[in-house]
């Protein structure tokens, strides 16, 4: 899939889909078994264990407490694996040069600057975690409560100084809100099977109220 | 200490990187621009990538290190006293070989990334590794921090140490030169052979090799020597 207004559709779309009923998760796990490389377009598959395993374990309690676990369960895993194949199949720049087609160069440009920078330090974080358990491992620090949480600390730290010298640099450089961008999208034919199948899918969701 | 890496070759999307050569006892400089793949050189050595293709062996049962660029991804103290207890080793020495004197109780979000980067190397320094791999050490320090790891780095070694850098203002006395060039480690050879062949050499190093000196190593002091040489 290469147009990024149709990533986005679909993954704005679908896991709202896959939320409201049964029939719309089913209609929304086809699409990601049709349309998406499936488990080879996911980035970090230790993290979405890590999403399914508070999943499951969120589930057990709704099915024993109220009802309704196992559905929950499902809704929750397609919506789980939606988000990883966007995480994926996202390009750098997209969710700017969407946002401006779709809100303009004055809210459209600061919502799509938000998301660009939010969705690259999501990036940066993982990447921190993923650096911090090679370190741990060399350095053979177990990983405990009292030794996780001032290097989770630290971490977090971090991140916000680097978004404090993100935002100073975007002011130094006359940043004050809005900006000029000309996106330019590609629509491929092989996409519009995807691009229908999202109709689909919410056409289903909505005929079949499961 | 020996690491050997044979027909090497790592994937990600459209980058490619391949690997061959063996890594023996003594000091080595990898050098290469940013995001040439020095550091998932590092990690494949340190067995903490594995290739798509070939092997990567290591000959030797002692300890192995790699310090990673980011000082942050190491620590798991709040302050430095915890950090440099998490270390297993005693305050005081380390503190002075990091210039902190006076910090043990300072929070570690509290000091900046140069200070924090100078108590990960003095503590990484501090203890007696096998096999240790320095993934951008130069990061964060100033001047006189790079050339004081520089002189620290040029004492000849007990053990084998790789130096992963794109630096370029002070560089350390090595053993042997290797470059990534084009997504392709390439092993230059002993030092002294290896600088005619080295395609990005620092600009005091070029410049000398451009006046005719011939160093008999990289750091800062061998090229003035050398120079020296070519003067008298």
């Amino acid at each position: 899939m290469q147009d990024g207004r149709l990533k986005i559709l679909s993954a704005t779309v679908l896991p709202v889909v896959a939320f409201l009923t049964l029939a719309g998760a089913v209609a929304a796990l086809a699409w990601w078994l049709l349309f998406t490389p499936r488990h080879r377009g996911i980035r970090n598959p230790r993290a979405v264990l890590f999403f399914l395993a508070i999943l499951c374990a969120t589930a057990v309690v709704v099915e024993i407490t109220a009802g309704g676990g196992l559905p929950y369960l499902f809704r929750m895993t397609v919506v789980v694996l939606l988000a990883a194949w966007y995480h994926g199949a996202r390009r750098s720049g997209e969710l700017l040069e969407v946002a401006v087609a779709l809100f303009g160069t004055r809210a459209g440009f600061d919502l799509g600057l938000t998301a660009e920078m939010s969705a690259r330090s999501l990036d940066l974080l993982l990447r921190d975690l993923e650096m911090m358990q090679f370190a741990w491992r060399m350095k053979g620090t177990p990983r405990r409560l009292e030794t996780l949480s001032p290097a989770l600390a630290l971490l977090l730290h971090t991140q916000l100084q680097q978004s404090g010298e993100q935002a100073s640099l975007l002011a130094l450089r006359g940043y004050t809100g809005g900006g000029s961008l000309c996106p330019a999208f590609a629509f491929p034919r092989r996409d519009l099977p995807a691009a229908c199948s999202v109709v689909l899918a919410v056409a289903i969701a909505l005929a079949i109220p499961l | 200490m020996r690491v050997s890496l044979q027909g090497v070759e790592v994937r990600r999307g459209e980058w490619t990187l391949t690997a061959d050569g063996i890594f023996t006892q003594g000091r080595h400089l990898v050098t290469g621009p940013v995001g040439s793949g020095k550091s998932t050189v590092a990690l494949l050595i340190a067995g903490m990538v594995t290739p798509d293709r070939g092997t990567v062996a290591r000959e030797g049962e002692g300890p192995i290190f790699l310090s990673l660029p980011f000082p942050e991804h190491h620590s798991t103290g709040a302050t430095v006293r915890e950090e440099i207890a998490s270390w297993g080793l005693a305050p005081d020495p380390v503190l002075s070989g990091a210039g902190l004197a006076g910090k043990l109780p300072e929070e570690l979000h509290r000091c900046s990334r140069g200070e924090l980067k100078r108590l990960h190397l003095a503590c990484v320094l501090a203890r007696r590794w096998d096999l240790l791999l320095l993934d951008e050490p130069y990061t964060a320090l100033d001047c006189p921090a790079r050339e004081a790891l520089s002189a620290r780095l040029s004492a000849p070694p007990a053990a084998m140490t790789v130096i992963f850098t794109h630096a370029r203002e002070s560089l350390p006395r090595v053993d042997r030169l290797w470059e990534i060039r084009e997504g392709r480690l390439v092993d230059l050879g002993p030092v002294r052979e290896a600088i005619p062949l080295w395609s990005s050499p620092p600009a005091y190093l070029r410049s000398a090799l451009d006046q005719g000196a011939v160093p008999e190593n990289i750091s800062v002091q061998d090229v003035r020597e050398a120079l020296c040489r070519t003067d008298g």
